[in-house]
C-alpha cells in the first residue's frame, strides 16, 4: 500500500499569494468606499460654500445698493433740507483766484513761481 | 448517485440555470436594450437643468455714481404638502411680510406643492424669516433669491436712464437701449439629486457660467443734472409749463453732461408695475428731448445766417434792408416784432429780425439752404444712443411753397426735435463740426475692465471755422443790452446764444392763439466754449409781453450757466462795460 508523503504540508507560497490578493482586494475595496465617502463628504462641503459665497454675494450687493441709496443726489438733497448735513455755500469773498501773468499759465509747473492772487475778479 | 436523484439534480439545476438565464435576459434588457428609455426616466427623476442667474449690469454717471442698480430680493414660496400646521407657520410669516394671517393660514391648507406667498422680499427680512422657520424646524418654506432693479436718483434723469418691465427687459432709454449688454448672459448646471431633493455635487453634469451685464458709463454728471433739474423744477413752479426741456453738451465732443425734462416719472414706480402709475404718468415717460418735434422759431435763423456767411453772400457786416417792418413777398406780408430799416447781419441775429432772416435765405436760393438745413443735421436722427429718437420733418423744396423760402428762416414749415437744435448751435460754438451726440461714455465688465468706450463722432463738417466765429460775434451780440436775450447773461462770462418763440401748431390747423414754445440756446465762455445748453418750455404761464423766449428761457439759462460754471470750474473774465447804446424797450425774438 502506497503511503503519501508529505500529505500535511502547508502550501505557504499558494496561501501567501491569496493573502496578498485578498489584502489588495480589500484595500482596494476599502478605499473605493473611502473616496467615495471623500468625494461625497468633499461635494457636501463644496455646495455649503457655495451656498456661503452666494450669502456673501448678495449680502454685498444689498449694502452696495443700500450705500447707492444713501449716497445718491436725492437722498442727500432731502438730508440737507431736513438740517442733518450743514453745509454752507462758499461766498464770492472767500474765494482766490489766481491771475497769471501774461504769457504764463495759470496753473504753472514752476511750484516757487510767485503767483498774485486775489479774492476779486480782475483783468489778466 | 442513483437514478433519480440525478434527475432531480439535473431538473434543479437546468430550473436554476433557466432562472439565472431569465434574470441574464432581464438584465440585458434593462442594461441594453431599453437602456436609453430608463436612463432618461431616471434622469428626469433626479437630473435636472439648474439656471445660474446673471447679475445685470449697473449703469451709472461719468464719475461713477449709480443710476440703476440692483437690490437683492427674495420670492417667497410655500409647498404646503410639508407643512403639517399651516396655522403655525401662518402666525409666523403673516406679520413680517404684511399678509393677512387668515388668507395665508386657508393658502397653507390647500396641501398644493407651489404657492408663491410673496414676491421681492428685501433680503433682510428673507434672511431674518429664514432663521426663524429653521428654529422652529418647519419645512416647506423656501426663498429664491431675485433681484430688483432700483433706482437710488428717483425722477432724476429718468428719461435717460430709461426702465425696465416686470420681466426685467429694459423698456425705455439706457435700459432698452443697451439691454444687450445690460443682460448678460444666463449660466447653466445639470445636477443631480437624491430621493429627498439635496445635490449631489459628486455627480454635478456639464456647466457653463453665468456671464454678468456689463455695466454703462453715461457722459450725464449727476451734478449738472441736479444744477438743471433744480431749476426746472423752480421754473415749472413759476411758469407752469405744459412741458420743459433742458440739455446740456460738450460742443467739441457732443456729449451729453445733461438732459431733463418735465413731466417726469419715477422709474422705480414704473418697475414696480402699478398699472395707476403708468395710466397717471404716460405722458410723462416720453423723452421730448428727442422724440417731440416743433417748430423751433427764431433759433432757427441761425442755419440761414451760417449758410449765408459759409456761402460769402454777405458779410457780418453787409447791410439788409428790412423794409421798416413789413416786407411783401409772394402776395404775404412778412412781419418784423419791431420795423426795423437797414441792420447788418449781425444785427439781423441780435434783433432777431424775420425779415432780415428771410432776405439772407432768398440769397440764399432754396437748394443751398435746404442743403443747409440737411448739414446742420435736420430732417434726420442724430444718432444719440437713446431710444425713440425722431428725425423731424424738413420737406425737400420741390414740396415747398412761394412763401417757404421766407417762413423756413425763421423757423416754421420745418419741425425739429430739441436735440437736433442744439447739435446744431454746437456745430457753430466749436467752429463748424456737426457731432454725434453722445449719451454711453464706456462700457466695462464687472471687474472694471473696458468692452467697449465711444470716441466722440464727428458727422460732417457743415461751416468753415471763419464763418463759425463770425456766427458766435454775432450771438454775442444777441446776449448783450441791445440783444433779444440780455437776461441770459452770466456774470463773469461771455455768453453766445439765441432765443426763440414758436407759436403752438394747432392740431386741426394754423396756429393756436397766445401759446408759444419758447427758448434759449446758448453756449459760453463764447470764444471757448465748455458747454452748451438749450432751455425750452412749451406753453409757459405768463403775461402775453413776457411770454418771450428772452423774457422766459433765457434767465433760466442764466441761473443754470452761472452754477455750471462754478461746477466747472471755470475762471470767469471780467465783465465788459455795457455799450453806448441803451435800449429803452426790450426788443424780442
Amino acid at each position: 500500500m502506497n503511503r503519501r508523503r508529505h500529505s500535511n504540508r502547508v502550501p505557504v507560497a499558494a496561501l501567501v499569494r491569496w493573502v496578498v490578493v485578498a489584502f489588495f482586494l480589500c484595500a482596494a475595496g476599502l478605499s473605493y468606499v473611502y473616496f467615495k465617502n471623500q468625494m461625497q463628504t468633499t461635494g457636501n462641503d463644496i455646495r455649503s460654500l457655495e451656498g456661503e459665497l452666494a450669502t456673501l454675494q448678495t449680502e454685498d450687493e444689498a449694502a452696495r445698493a443700500q450705500i447707492d441709496r444713501l449716497s445718491s443726489q436725492n437722498y442727500l438733497e432731502r438730508r440737507l433740507a431736513e438740517g442733518f448735513i450743514q453745509l454752507t455755500p462758499i461766498r464770492d469773498e472767500c474765494i482766490v483766484r489766481l491771475h497769471a501773468k501774461a504769457g504764463t499759465s495759470a496753473t504753472a509747473d514752476n511750484d516757487t513761481e510767485l503767483q498774485p492772487v486775489s479774492n476779486r475778479i480782475t483783468a489778466q | 448517485m442513483n437514478q433519480s436523484a440525478k434527475v432531480r439534480a439535473l431538473i434543479a439545476c437546468c430550473a436554476l440555470a433557466s432562472i439565472f438565464t431569465g434574470f441574464s435576459a432581464r438584465l440585458v434588457q434593462l442594461q441594453v436594450t431599453d437602456h436609453d428609455e430608463y436612463a432618461a426616466i431616471a434622469a428626469e427623476k433626479h437630473v435636472g437643468k439648474q439656471t445660474i442667474y446673471a447679475r445685470r449690469g449697473i449703469i451709472m454717471d461719468i464719475n461713477g455714481q449709480t443710476l440703476a442698480g440692483n437690490d437683492p430680493v427674495r420670492d417667497v414660496i410655500a409647498d404646503a404638502s410639508l407643512i403639517t400646521s399651516p396655522a403655525d407657520v401662518a402666525g409666523l410669516l403673516a406679520q413680517p411680510l404684511g399678509l393677512d394671517e387668515n388668507d395665508l393660514t386657508a393658502k397653507l391648507a390647500t396641501g398644493r406643492r407651489y404657492i408663491v406667498l410673496k414676491k421681492e422680499v428685501p433680503e433682510a427680512t428673507a434672511m431674518e424669516l429664514e432663521n426663524r422657520l429653521t428654529v422652529h424646524g418647519i419645512r416647506g418654506i423656501t426663498f429664491d433669491q431675485d433681484s430688483d432693479r432700483v433706482y437710488p436718483n428717483g425722477t432724476m434723469a429718468c428719461h435717460v436712464v430709461g426702465f425696465m418691465n416686470s420681466d426685467h427687459q429694459g423698456v425705455q432709454g439706457i435700459e432698452a437701449q443697451e439691454d444687450e449688454y445690460l443682460r448678460g448672459h444666463e449660466g447653466y448646471r445639470y445636477v443631480e439629486r437624491d430621493r429627498s431633493g439635496n445635490e449631489l455635487v459628486a455627480y454635478r453634469g456639464e456647466e457653463r457660467a453665468p456671464r454678468d451685464g456689463y455695466n454703462v458709463r453715461l457722459t450725464l454728471d449727476m451734478n449738472l443734472q441736479n444744477i438743471v433739474e433744480n431749476e426746472i423744477d423752480a421754473a415749472c413752479a413759476e411758469f407752469k409749463p405744459k412741458k420743459v426741456i433742458v440739455i446740456i453738451m460738450r460742443p467739441q465732443t457732443g456729449e451729453i453732461l445733461a438732459m431733463a425734462n418735465r413731466p417726469n416719472f419715477d422709474p422705480n414706480e414704473v418697475s414696480s408695475g402699478s398699472s395707476d402709475y403708468l395710466q397717471a404718468h404716460a405722458s410723462g415717460m416720453i423723452n421730448c428731448a428727442i422724440a417731440d418735434e416743433m417748430e423751433p422759431g427764431s433759433t432757427f435763423k441761425m442755419v440761414t445766417a451760417s449758410g449765408a456767411l459759409n456761402e460769402h453772400i454777405v458779410q457780418p457786416d453787409s447791410i439788409i434792408y428790412c423794409e421798416n417792418g413789413a416786407f411783401n413777398y409772394g402776395g404775404r406780408f412778412l412781419h418784423d416784432h419791431h420795423p426795423y430799416g437797414d441792420l447788418t447781419v449781425d444785427d439781423v441775429l441780435i434783433k432777431s429780425s424775420n425779415i432780415g432772416a428771410a432776405k439772407l435765405a432768398l440769397g440764399l436760393g432754396e437748394e443751398r439752404l435746404y442743403g443747409y438745413i440737411r448739414a446742420f443735421g435736420f430732417g434726420e436722427r442724430t444718432g444719440v444712443a437713446l431710444p425713440g429718437e425722431i428725425p423731424g420733418l424738413v420737406y425737400p423744396p420741390q414740396r415747398w411753397s412761394k412763401l417757404s423760402i421766407t417762413r423756413i428762416p425763421m423757423g416754421q414749415e420745418v419741425a425739429v426735435t430739441p436735440i437736433q437744435t442744439l447739435s446744431a448751435l454746437c456745430a457753430i460754438a466749436n467752429g463748424g463740426h456737426l457731432m454725434m451726440p453722445q449719451i454711453v461714455h464706456d462700457i466695462t465688465d464687472a471687474n472694471g475692465e473696458e468692452i467697449s468706450s465711444f470716441a466722440p463722432v464727428e458727422v460732417r463738417r457743415v461751416i468753415s471755422p471763419e464763418s463759425a466765429r463770425e456766427m458766435t460775434e454775432a450771438f454775442k451780440g444777441v446776449v448783450s443790452p441791445k440783444g433779444t436775450a440780455a437776461l441770459a447773461k452770466v456774470s463773469g462770462f461771455v455768453v453766445a446764444g439765441k432765443t426763440g418763440t414758436a407759436e403752438k401748431i394747432d392740431p386741426k390747423g394754423g396756429y393756436l392763439p397766445g401759446k408759444y414754445i419758447v427758448s434759449f440756446c446758448g453756449y459760453l465762455p463764447a470764444d471757448n466754449p465748455a458747454f452748451a445748453c438749450l432751455v425750452m418750455l412749451d406753453d409757459a404761464q405768463t403775461t402775453p409781453e413776457q411770454n418771450y423766449g428772452g423774457m422766459v428761457a433765457a434767465p433760466i439759462f442764466s441761473r443754470i450757466g452761472e452754477k455750471v460754471a462754478r461746477y466747472m470750474n471755470l475762471e470767469p473774465q471780467p465783465d465788459e462795460p455795457a455799450g453806448d447804446e441803451v435800449i429803452t424797450q426790450r426788443d424780442h425774438d
